[in-house]
């Protein structure tokens, strides 16, 4: 075809006249969401093929993906003309958020969520996936944190099995009704907003295996508390075995009825072929 | 649905528009395709490792796996006490986790997710199926804004809301708004970013080259609708299945024939009848489906048929495309049922499979040609065989390169020396003649479409030319040309006969083309200036006269006379009034008598002899071998066995014999230079006829001799005696001739030897002339001398009474002197008294006083 030729030869130019254009907060949005998806894409690659030979960390596209972001809101006005002011603090927040930069995630999402109110009640202009996504933002992040601040926990010399119990308590699960740890209210949540999506399955297939990742961090802990119980010499053999029997009860009446629950959401979400490998992965991992 | 579209179309253009101008509309469309962009989702943290307390877990609940294995109890057994397993042993436990619960799924192995699956799993649209506000035309706003820039960068004006152009480019956009995307949604989504963009680029290209007149037409603009929706229906329907080599490769021909369609469909949508297009609905239908049909041909898998997109460029797809639009211009039901454009396109793939005609890019051009000639006749071209329907062209370009393909082979010393244009144009030409008369393929010869048979007869013949011998393709045109008329009016040039020895019979025109080729481009000769030139004029002549005439085996025999045994002299060109001649003098006696067909052999020998004879003589006389020709052969009829020995060499006949003695006779040089008679080619003919008629009755003058070379050498040696101021006329020779042949018809001996005084040995004949012309010459005035040799009866008698005395007399010396001392007596007498009668006075001869 002639003119591709003439296309790349003069995109150098189209560039430069929309930077300097109005257009420009638009390309910067542009950007960011396809460095964003380029992230993602690659974070989920090592997340469930940790030995996957992947060419780039996710980081430098997120990082990437929220300067761009950055950019484009330096010109609110035009974002708010052009309705994806929204958009533009969705992409934000998101990248925030796998920046480890949860505090500001969380506040633009809820910038986000403010927009796109004002776009539903002024110009019944509806973006569903978006809307959600910046509602359970702040579960989502909760899990990453929750995640974090277990293995941080963890980390090093084995704490004692009351300090394990304690954590894990305080931090992923309590049996009574009015304590609320961080994880299994993430958890919680995302159900909720799931259950309140009208349809969507990509992104309720995404709020589920959100869901699972939270479940599987949960069952961590869990392995913590018996490994720690293991390890603690202050316990007697049958202290030791009532450690075991309690986190394996934890799993047996939390965990699991969830986890078998979520599964088989899965299969109602995707295709079956895929829905196997996608059960087959979380029911082997936890 | 439709406002909504309508404005989606309507957004992009002004934004193209815009972005020329820096307006709003730019924005809005480029932020319209930001909102809706699907987005790949990260998922929270999590730890992908498989815990030990799992694993334990599933082995606690499924002990009867560590019954038979000791190893799996041993890790078992360990995990759960207070000592930790070794990285090792970790590995193994999983090992043996993950064998155990594919085992439990019933399934080999774990399964694994690739890095496509999971970015189609993350990969999560703003809107759910159905629900999207968009078409598949907003889906891929934003990169359609970015070509248009592009595109109409250079011409801001020509997308001016108003213009018309950038009506052309609504309506194009309109037609990804009118496809169903409620079937495929996932994958049309997925998709369109790839497919749209390139058929607007396309479009975009094919409307910018278009006249304002031509683009403003509604039936234009309905025509790419029309277009771009039927091809982009295609393509997503075809590229779900495809991987994504085949996707894109269908992506780019749908490009290419959009960009053909549009940029060539304009003239036949304006100029088709209105009964055609008189209806929206028709138009769209007809043209959608034209587009489709060329994009399923190109694309379409028929592992039975050539590959037909290997063979297509640009410029080849183009005018296919020209020659489909105009058929269906025309006759709108090709496109369906099973005598369509499909099954023309299909049958030209099927019937040209030849590599050497593939490699060299035909087939496109092949198909395009029996196009374009179907339109218009399309009814008339298609029969009904045992085997299925069956269309006309399509057999023809199968004749036609067979035909063709088969001088390619290796070992044939001859091919064709075309060129593609020349190649194209003879078989446009003889498609062209197969739509004018379908009897080329419906009639046949031996089993065969007289095409065929046609071009095997011209190819056949061909095949036999000398390696160096590469005719160009105007000459090849120019033969099938000819052959192709004559073989029209007299299908009978395709009979097959056995040519002389040859064991393999040939059709008539094979044989006669096979001649000429022998004739002007013989083996193992040096090539001649001018012989193309020849061959031009001979082929026409065989093929625009003879052959007409002739369309038999009598046009071989003709032929084969003109070039080898009629004496022609073709060194300085094509003589055609002599071949005439010629020819009219055979076919006029072949007419006369077709006995003389019988003996075609002798027939050729007897004009060949004769050919040799005039050239022998010298004789230049344009006409005279035509005319002897036909003295001889109107007399040869009734003695064709009449052969005579030569002397020294073949067999002759007597009239060859003949005709040769009366040449060389009246060329003989004169022996004392004074007389030699100068004939014209009627005078000579007048002698011919007289010695032929002579010979028929006394074969012996040209049997074992040359009596009849003695007999007119003896009249012309006689009248050199006269004095030279006698002017000697040719009514005078003729008389003596006539007189002298009555008389050795009668007399014999005349013809004997005899010895004169002067000791030289003449036969009598001679002698008895030359004396009587020297008492003729003995008169006393020159009047007196010119009027006994213009008086007929007066000569026939002195010649007679004096002939036949000379026969009765011994030839001694003595003897002779008398019978001269008579005649002059005799003579002598007469003059005294011419009211004598003659006869009185010569019947006294050997009687008188010396």
């Amino acid at each position: 075809m002639k003119n591709f030729a003439r296309i790349q030869s003069s995109l150098a130019a189209i560039i430069l006249a929309l930077t300097l254009s109005s257009c420009s907060h638009l390309m910067y949005l542009d950007s960011a969401q396809q460095n964003f998806n380029r992230a993602a894409a690659l974070d989920n690659e090592m997340r469930f093929n940790p030995r996957a030979d992947v060419p780039a960390s996710p980081s430098l596209y997120y990082s990437t993906a929220h300067a761009f972001a950055e950019k484009a809101l330096q010109n609110k006005t035009a974002l708010k003309n052009d309705d994806v002011l929204a958009n533009a603090y969705s992409i934000k927040a998101l990248s925030e958020w796998k920046l480890y930069r949860y505090d500001e995630a969380k506040a633009s999402a809820k910038l986000a969520l403010l927009e796109y109110q004002t776009l539903e009640e002024d110009k019944k202009l509806f973006m569903p996936r978006d809307k959600a996504l910046m509602e359970a933002l702040p579960s989502l992040t909760d899990l990453d944190q929750s995640k974090r601040g277990l293995y941080t926990f963890f980390a090093g010399t084995m704490p004692g099995y009351e300090q394990a119990k304690d954590h894990y308590l305080s931090n992923i699960f309590h049996p009574d009704a009015d304590k609320s740890p961080v994880l299994e209210t993430a958890v919680s949540k995302i159900e909720t907003i799931r259950s309140q999506l009208d349809g969507n399955n990509d992104l309720a297939l995404y709020f589920v295996s959100s869901q699972l990742a939270g479940l599987k961090t949960w069952s961590d802990a869990l392995d913590f508390v018996r490994q720690s119980a293991n390890k603690d010499n202050a316990l007697t053999d049958s202290a030791k075995q009532e450690a075991k029997a309690f986190a394996a009860e934890q799993y047996k009446l939390h965990i699991k009825p969830q986890k078998e629950k979520l599964l088989s959401s899965l299969g109602l979400l995707m295709p079956k072929p895929e829905a196997e490998k996608m059960k087959s992965f979380w029911d082997d991992l936890f | 649905m439709a406002a909504i579209s309508s404005t989606a179309a309507e957004a992009v253009i002004f934004s193209i528009n815009s972005a020329i101008k820096l307006s709003q509309n730019l924005r809005r469309a480029y932020a319209q395709s930001l909102r809706g962009r699907a987005l790949t989702l990260p998922l929270p943290e999590f730890n992908s490792e498989v815990k030990m307390s799992t694993i334990d877990r599933f082995f606690d609940d499924h002990s009867e796996y560590l019954a038979g294995l000791e190893p799996l109890k041993g890790l078992h057994d360990k995990s759960n006490s207070s000592e930790d397993l070794t990285d090792e042993e970790q590995d193994r436990y999983r090992e043996f986790y993950f064998s155990f619960k594919a085992l439990e799924r019933g399934e080999h192995q774990r399964l694994e997710m690739s890095a496509e699956d999971l970015s189609a799993f993350f990969k999560v649209r703003q809107w759910d199926k159905g629900k999207a506000p968009q078409s598949v035309l907003q889906l891929v706003a934003g990169t359609l804004v970015d070509i248009g820039i592009d595109y109409f960068s250079q011409s801001p004006g020509i997308l001016n809301p108003e213009s018309v152009h950038a009506k052309v480019m609504y309506h194009f956009l309109r037609a990804f708004d009118d496809i169903d995307f409620a079937e495929q949604r996932d994958f049309k989504e997925a998709f369109s970013s790839r497919l749209v963009p390139k058929l607007f680029a396309a479009a975009a290209e094919s409307v910018a080259d278009m006249a304002p007149a031509l683009a403003g037409d509604e039936k234009v603009q309905l025509l790419i609708h029309a277009t771009a929706k039927g091809i982009a229906t295609d393509i997503y329907r075809r590229a779900e299945t495809l991987d994504a080599n085949g996707q894109n490769e269908a992506v780019h021909w749908g490009q290419m024939v959009l960009r053909s369609m549009v940029g060539h469909a304009g003239q036949y949508v304006v100029q088709s009848p209105q009964s055609l297009f008189g209806t929206n609905q028709g138009v769209s239908k007809i043209i959608e489906s034209t587009g489709v049909i060329l994009l399923d041909v190109i694309l379409d898998d028929n592992s039975d048929q050539i590959v037909f997109k290997n063979a297509l460029n640009t410029d080849t797809l183009d005018r296919l495309t020209r020659a489909t639009l105009s058929v269906v211009a025309q006759h709108p039901s090709v496109l369906h049922g099973g005598r369509g454009i499909k099954e023309i396109i299909a049958g030209v793939a099927g019937a040209v499979k030849d590599k050497s005609i593939l490699e060299r890019g035909f087939l496109p051009e092949l198909t395009r040609i029996v196009m374009e000639q179907s339109a218009g006749h399309l009814d008339l071209l298609w029969r009904e065989t045992p085997t299925g329907a069956e269309h006309l062209l399509v057999s023809a370009v199968k004749q036609i390169m067979g035909a063709l393909a088969a001088q390619t082979a290796d070992g044939k010393p001859w091919k064709p020396a075309l060129n593609n244009t020349q190649m194209l144009s003879i078989v446009e030409e003889l498609v062209d003649e197969v739509v004018q008369n379908p009897a080329w393929i419906l009639d046949e010869v031996e089993g065969k479409p007289v095409l065929a048979e046609m071009l095997d007869a011209t190819f056949g013949a061909m095949a036999n030319l000398p390696k160096d011998a590469r005719l160009q393709g105007d000459v090849l045109r120019s033969i099938l040309r000819l052959n192709i008329e004559t073989t029209l009016l007299h299908r009978s040039v395709l009979d097959k006969i056995k040519w002389g020895t040859e064991q393999e019979e040939k059709a008539i025109l094979s044989k006669a083309l096979e001649m000429v080729f022998a004739f002007v481009l013989p083996k193992d000769a040096r090539p001649e200036i001018g012989r193309l030139q020849l061959l031009a004029e001979l082929l026409e002549y065989v093929t625009q006269t003879l052959l007409r005439q002739h369309p038999d085996e009598r046009g071989l025999i003709l032929l084969d006379l003109i070039l080898f045994k009629g004496g022609v002299d073709f060194s300085r060109g094509f003589d055609k009034k002599l071949t005439d001649d010629i020819l009219q003098s055979v076919s006029g006696a072949l007419a006369a008598h077709p006995d003389l067909l019988v003996k075609g052999a002798l027939l050729r020998t007897i004009v060949s002899d004769l050919a040799q004879v005039v050239q022998e003589s010298g004789i230049h006389q344009p006409g005279l071998l035509p005319e002897l020709i036909r003295i001889t052969l109107e007399n040869v009829a009734a003695h064709l066995e009449a052969v005579a020995d030569e002397h020294a060499g073949q067999p002759k006949h007597i009239l060859v014999l003949a005709i040769g003695q009366v040449l060389r006779a009246i060329t003989q040089p004169s022996e004392d230079g004074r007389w030699t008679p100068k004939l014209s080619n009627e005078q000579i003919q007048e002698i011919v006829r007289m010695a032929v008629a002579a010979v028929l009755e006394n074969p012996q003058w040209v049997r074992g001799g040359d009596r009849l070379f003695q007999l007119i050498d003896a009249v012309i040696c006689a009248m050199e005696r006269l004095p030279d101021f006698v002017a000697i006329s040719y009514a005078l020779l003729r008389d003596l001739l006539e007189i002298a042949m009555e008389a050795v018809e009668r007399q014999g001996q005349l013809l004997n030897d005899i010895k004169t005084q002067t000791g030289e040995t003449i036969i009598r004949l001679r002698f008895a002339l030359e004396e009587l012309f020297a008492m003729l010459a003995e008169a006393e005035t020159a009047e007196e001398l010119a009027w006994y040799l213009s008086q007929r009866h007066i000569l026939n008698i002195l010649l007679e009474y004096f002939l036949t005395y000379i026969v009765t007399i011994q030839a001694s010396e003595d003897n002779l002197n008398n019978a001269v001392s008579q005649m002059k007596a005799a003579v002598a007498l007469w003059r005294e008294d011419t009211s004598k009668a003659l006869e009185d006075v010569f019947g006294k001869l050997g009687k008188l006083p010396a």
